[in-house]
């Protein structure tokens, strides 16, 4: 079978389009928060969530049971509540009789689940006869033919074929299959977790799983099948069409089928999809693999799982299923329900000993009887539901003489109503919200003062630092603003002795710009500890030495255990001092220029060549002249012909001179090209003079720093701390890509000292005084502790200063940890003046699932002045971006801001509200049953689809949800008019707001008006004692 | 009429196709109190008959005896209804009885025997009650996510099916372990058959308590066992944890 280029390349379009709506999934290393339904943006809020239900199976509301226990605690003002239920009525016909309004308030407010069901075996004049106590009519009179053909005609419409096998014959493929591809993709992309590799992995992931499936013992178990498929072709094009055909799946449906199957294992997908469209990914260069790839494996498996489930007599394609459903209608309505876990579960027994006996007539007889006690339970409970219902308006007796068709009408308002209440609950939670940020906010602006801050800090915009910076500003003459913690500044970085780059900077950037680590003290020997360590990691991971380790060494482990789980601080500290601290370092920030970068390439040339001359010819260094290998560096770069002084002083001929100048070209990589390619990546290095003085420039503007510089001003990055956690990363900075940010906090600095930035910042009105000195410095928002850099390049002024300085800061940490400390539950008994030894504690200690609560309960995203949010707390739950909209002219910072942080922002609330609203399938469940996968992700158990979310632990506490989740609630501090018109140039953030992903208040400072965003109206919104006052402005956008 | 009167015995002690008998009559109690009884006194008649019959049994009965007990242990993997699970793992067990008594035992270990299966299946049989008390039926994977709902029940559930499918320290352990040890030499295949039964066993039990115990809850919550309920089971399954402890010095 050999497909056509045509078909080819539709097979691969249907894969990329089918894959969209699967979440990138970034490796665990730096973790990126990100909108589960990332790729459903482009509908609304609803209607993505109704979406993610369908390919995902997630739920995009909390219970209603949760949101009732909101409102009883006052989080869900009764009054939008109400405000929520009457707009619904107004868009619904009115039913004579019935106080509506009263019944939903009800059925929200006091009913605990849902009234109406999908069960359509239940008819609206059963529902009657219920409510009036009669008995229902007979089920002989309901057609099954009539199900069973709207069952074959959604046959592809909601699961793969597999899947309805599964719910029709219990054959369990779906897990099965799943368990395959999840071993193959481990075997595959495995990044050095596993000791044995798959083997052939840079051919790519089709064929090198081919190779191995072809001799796999346990495939050829399950059915010799796979092999006539893998026979078929090589390609996994072909491949796909071949299975696709062979199910019988008409064409029209491959592309819905190929999104059900990549939604089926979306973290699996969501990795592949994100490592394939990542070209400098190292792995995915060296061993590549994309979506095809992964559905051509999952479809062969599939494929010869059902043949073989076929064996036993079950259906082998969709024409077949069609057959059976048509020909036993009852068979396979009693087969759904017992295999899809819908039965009655006292007749489940009963149903399957009929099924399993295969005697029409007595299924024919049973299922008569299931259908009879069925229909009659669920009407009744339906029918008590809605008595309750009727009860709060004393409409019971109303209820009970209503005719069927007002009946129905009543009913299809009420299904109508719970299919969007959540979105009601949610609407009013936020209005909630809302209200409750407007009550602490000071509109009228502070009269200027031209006293100089004793100190002026810089934080990322972070939830976390919203805690710290009140403090600080609370304990002295401090000042604070917020930025992106990646402060404007994307690099991409090498750490010492580290060969790979990192990205600092939010993923939506690509950084240009490479900043190197180098080390100002001599590179020191490995100490002991750090060889034995390596030791015991190889020890640990060799097939056999385990066995003899845990004998031998297994005690020195048990110390350790010991005291890392009964004195995690003391012990940690003993622990770091025996091993080697990180050199003192400086950072290569500024450009080289042509001449050094190629003095650079030279001098690496000529050492390699003195190595390969020394290492190839034995010859002692102090024999290997200059002119010899200036020489040679001539020939292999090929500007001379050949090599007289090697032939002369090794007395070679002249064939071994050039033998051995290829070899300088080819393996020791002298030559023109990788020379060329030496001088680009030198290139990358640094920035130039005018780069660094536009990231400065545009970073102290876009947060209104301009003037008035204090004697220190600090620039605080933040990371976490935490032991034994792989969701590390996911605490750290999002605008560093989930790495810490001093690297990023130390290159601004660096850029933002010097003289030579700051003549150039004068002329461009930015007047940075000589003794302001720029400090980098990085929040452990663990522990919440801010620990200076680089100070051995304070100026000799300024340490007199220092003590004053970090005692403030001590103070605030102190006071933060206070506040934050009895939030976790766990410490709640701990006196309040150990809350920071308890916070120490928790980053040291092993066994801490929740080190931190991290960016949870996180709901607002203020841009504007720090006056607005000053005088109030807002309990770790803002973003606070700083922004004076008096020195944006062009209304270019705004729309950065909004371009850059407001969508990173966006993604970290999106992630944290459906880990919440459905921890099991957009979350990632409990950390405790993790385990790491190929050292980029984690898994639940042994075997499990990646998970993708954020783990129980940060966002629920005891199973109750801890974040509450909302839609980030931004609030903009500038004229409504200059709002609108950055919002209608970023068409990211215009989308975000038009379809209900986040949600927008403008506080305007001119006029003093509160203007909220609401279903693409401008609504002003007015003190929080009156009702909200509707007044439609303007159609925005 | 003395010669046959062990077919009788293949009534209580289950022999294929009598077993079908015991199994029958179990499955249509659905009192726990009456299942508990008919676990309890159902295998006693025979061991009754047994000890006092003269006749030499064929030997052919003790592959007949293993056969049916490999046929109740299959017949125990593929069922979903813990009720029924509880008939077939009897059957399995006490089919057993056969070869210790015509391998010629002590009359008190075939009594030990039948015992210690009998004890943690009449307590299953309770528990079983128990569950369908609440979720009107005990058909595994309908019911499910248990441990969630009703930790404590759970925990008795767990106990109980650790003793019933003779877990170690629980007097079925101790009994299985005497009898294969003591037939590897004469009855060496007998011996495999047996513990081929065993890890069956182990196997059925594992299945249905993972498909009972975990995954999702039903939305509808019930109460979990009372406090004193739980008590009472608890101290019976340490009596049984204690007994077998005690007896393994005894068999051993």
């Amino acid at each position: 079978m050999s497909l056509s280029i045509g078909m080819r390349a539709q097979i691969r379009a249907m894969v990329f389009v089918a894959g969209e709506p699967i979440p990138y999934f970034w490796p665990m290393r730096s973790f990126i928060h990100h909108n589960p339904l990332h790729g459903l943006e482009h509908k609304t809020f609803e209607e993505a969530i109704a979406e993610g239900k369908r390919l995902f199976h997630g739920v995009g509301f909390l219970p209603r049971t949760q949101y009732q226990q909101y409102y009883r605690d006052g989080k869900i003002d009764g009054k939008h509540l109400e405000n929520g239920v009457g707009q619904f009525l107004d868009q619904q016909p009115p039913i004579d009789d019935l106080d509506l309004h009263a019944c939903l308030m009800m059925l929200l407010t006091d009913t605990e689940s849902p009234i109406t069901s999908n069960e359509s075996l239940v008819s609206v004049p059963d529902i009657a006869a219920a409510l009036r106590d009669e008995k229902l009519s007979s089920t002989e009179d309901i057609d099954l033919n009539v199900i069973a053909e709207r069952m074959c005609q959604s046959l592809y419409e909601n699961c793969p074929l597999y899947d309805t096998l599964d719910k029709l014959f219990g054959t369990g493929i779906a897990d099965e299959l799943d368990e395959l591809v999840i071993k193959s993709c481990l075997d595959f992309f495995d990044e050095g977790q596993s000791v044995w590799q798959m083997p052939g992995r840079e051919k790519g992931f089709f064929l090198a799983w081919r190779e191995v499936a072809l001799k796999n013992a346990r495939l050829l178990l399950r059915g010799r099948q796979i092999h006539k498929t893998l026979k078929i072709a090589d390609d996994p094009e072909d491949i796909i069409v071949y299975v696709m055909e062979s199910l019988g799946i008409p064409k029209d449906y491959w592309m819905k089928c190929f999104r059900l199957e990549l939604a089926k294992l979306h973290g699996w997908a969501g990795f592949i999809r994100w490592r394939s469209s990542n070209r400098q990914y190292y792995k995915a260069k060296k061993f590549p693999g994309d979506l095809v790839d992964f559905l051509a494996i999952r479809l062969t498996l599939a494929l010869a799982l059902v043949l073989e489930r076929g064996e036993n007599g079950v259906p082998q394609n969709a024409e077949q299923l069609q057959q059976f459903i048509r020909k036993f209608p009852m068979e396979t309505y009693l087969r759904r329900e017992l295999y899809d876990k819908r039965v009655l579960a006292e007749w489940a027994q009963k149903i399957a000993m009929a099924l399993h006996y295969g005697k029409q007539n007595k299924i024919e007889k049973v299922g008569l009887a299931y259908m009879q006690d069925k229909r009659t339970r669920v009407a009744n409970i339906q029918a008590d539901l809605l008595r309750r219902l009727a009860k709060c308006t004393n409409a019971v007796p109303k209820l009970k003489s209503m005719p069927d068709n007002a009946l129905k009408q009543a009913l299809d308002l009420i299904r109508r109503f719970e299919k969007h209440e959540g979105m009601l609950w949610l609407e009013a939670m936020e209005a909630t919200a809302m209200h409750d940020f407007v009550k602490g906010v000071q509109m009228e602006s502070q009269p200027a003062t031209d006293k100089r801050p004793f100190a002026q800090a810089l934080f990322c915009i972070d939830t976390r630092s919203e805690r710290l910076r009140r403090h600080l500003e609370s304990v002295g003459d401090y000042q604070t603003f917020g930025i992106a913690g990646f402060f404007g500044v994307p690099v991409s970085f090498i750490e010492l002795g580290k060969g790979t780059e990192t990205h600092l900077c939010p993923v939506i950037l690509t950084p240009k710009n490479l900043v190197m680590e180098m080390s100002v003290t001599e590179i020191q020997d490995t100490v002991v500890l750090s060889a034995l360590e390596k030791a015991l990691h190889d020890l640990k991971e060799s097939v056999l030495a385990p066995f003899v380790t845990v004998e031998a060494i297994g005690l020195i482990f048990g110390f350790d255990m010991v005291g890392k789980t009964l004195a995690p601080r003391s012990y940690n500290r003993w622990r770091s001092k025996l091993n080697q601290p990180k050199p003192h370092t400086h950072l290569l920030i500024d450009k080289l220029n042509k001449e050094q970068a190629d003095s650079i390439v030279r001098a690496v040339q000529r050492a390699v060549i003195t190595n390969a001359v020394e290492y190839e010819f034995e010859i002692p260094p102090e024999e290997i002249n200059d002119d010899l290998v200036r020489e040679l560096r001539e020939a292999a770069l090929g500007n001379i012909s050949s090599s007289p002084l090697l032939e002369q002083q090794l007395k070679h001929d002249a064939e071994q001179a050039q033998a051995f100048v290829m070899r300088l070209r080819n393996v020791y990589l002298v030559n023109a090209s990788d020379a060329r390619m030496q001088m680009e990546r030198l290139g990358r290095i640094g920035f130039s003079l005018d780069e660094q003085v536009g990231f400065v420039s545009q970073a102290l503007r876009s947060i209104g720093l301009t003037e008035n510089f204090s004697r220190f001003v600090l620039v605080v990055g933040h990371g976490s701390q935490s032991e034994n956690n792989p969701y590390e990363s996911a605490l750290d900075c999002g605008a560093c890509g989930g790495n810490k940010g001093l690297v990023n906090a130390r290159i601004f600095a660096n850029m933002a000292n010097k003289p030579a930035v700051r003549q150039r910042l004068k002329f461009q009105g930015i007047d940075i005084p000589d003794d302001a000195w720029f400090i980098p410095a990085l929040h452990n928002t663990t522990t919440d502790e801010v620990a200076m850099h680089d100070l051995d390049l304070l100026p000799s002024t300024h340490p007199i200063y220092l003590d004053r300085l970090q005692n403030a800061l001590i103070s605030a940490c102190r006071l933060c940890t206070q506040e934050r400390v009895p939030s976790l539950e766990f410490v709640s008994h701990t006196p309040i003046e150990h809350a920071n030894k308890r916070a120490q504690r928790n980053a040291m200690d092993w066994s801490q699932v929740r080190p931190e609560w991290g960016l949870s309960r996180n709901v607002y995203f203020v841009i504007g002045r720090r006056q607005l949010t000053e005088k109030t707390s807002l309990d770790g739950r803002a973003f606070l971006h700083s922004y004076d909209y008096r020195v944006d002219n062009k209304q270019r910072l705004l729309e950065n801001i909004i371009t850059g942080p407001l969508v990173v922002g966006q993604w970290i609330n999106m992630e944290h509200y459906f880990s919440t609203v459905d921890n099991e399938n957009y979350g990632s469940g409990s950390k405790v049953y993790h385990n790491v996968a190929g050292r980029f992700a984690v898994m639940t158990g042994n075997l499990s689809d990646l998970r993708t979310g954020l783990p129980a632990q940060t966002v629920l506490a005891d199973g109750k949800p801890y974040h509450e989740p909302m839609r980030l609630i931004t609030v903009i501090d500038a004229p409504l008019k200059r709002v609108q018109a950055a919002i209608d140039r970023v068409a990211i953030v215009r989308k975000l707001l038009i379809n209900g992903w986040i949600r927008l208040m403008v506080i305007d400072p001119e006029t003093k008006q509160i203007h909220v965003h609401n279903k693409g109206q401008w609504q002003a919104f007015d003190d929080m004692q009156n009702a909200e006052k509707i007044i439609e402005e303007e159609a925005v956008i | 009429m003395q010669n046959y009167i062990w077919i009788l015995a293949a009534l209580f002690l289950p022999l294929f196709p009598l077993s079908m008998v015991f199994n029958g009559i179990y499955q249509r109690i659905s009192m726990p109190l009456l299942r508990f009884t008919l676990i309890i006194a159902w295998p006693f008649p025979g061991v009754w008959i047994l000890q006092n019959t003269n006749t030499q049994l064929p030997e052919w009965l003790i592959y007949w005896a293993l056969a049916t007990s490999l046929l109740y242990a299959f017949r125990a993997v593929a069922v979903k209804e813990m009720a029924m699970w509880s008939g077939f793992l009897g059957t399995s067990a006490w089919a057993l009885s056969w070869i210790i008594f015509i391998a010629g035992y002590d009359a008190n270990e075939l009594v030990f025997h039948v015992l210690s299966f009998a004890l943690p299946l009449a307590v299953m049989s309770l528990l079983v009650g128990e569950i369908v008390h609440r979720y009107h039926s005990a058909y595994v994977g309908i019911v499910s996510g248990v441990a969630v709902a009703q930790p404590g029940l759970s925990g008795l559930i767990i106990m109980a099916m650790m003793a019933t499918i003779a877990s170690p320290l629980f007097p079925g352990f101790f009994s299985m372990l005497k009898i294969i040890t003591s037939q590897v030499i004469a009855y060496p295949l007998v011996a495999v058959g047996m513990l081929l039964i065993w890890l069956i066993w182990s196997w059925s039990g594992i299945r249905l308590l993972q498909e009972l115990l975990v995954g999702p809850a039903l939305p509808v919550k019930y109460r979990d066992i009372s406090r004193a309920r739980s008590i009472t089971y608890g101290v019976f399954m340490l009596l049984l944890l204690l007994s077998g402890l005690y007896l393994s010095g005894v068999l051993l």
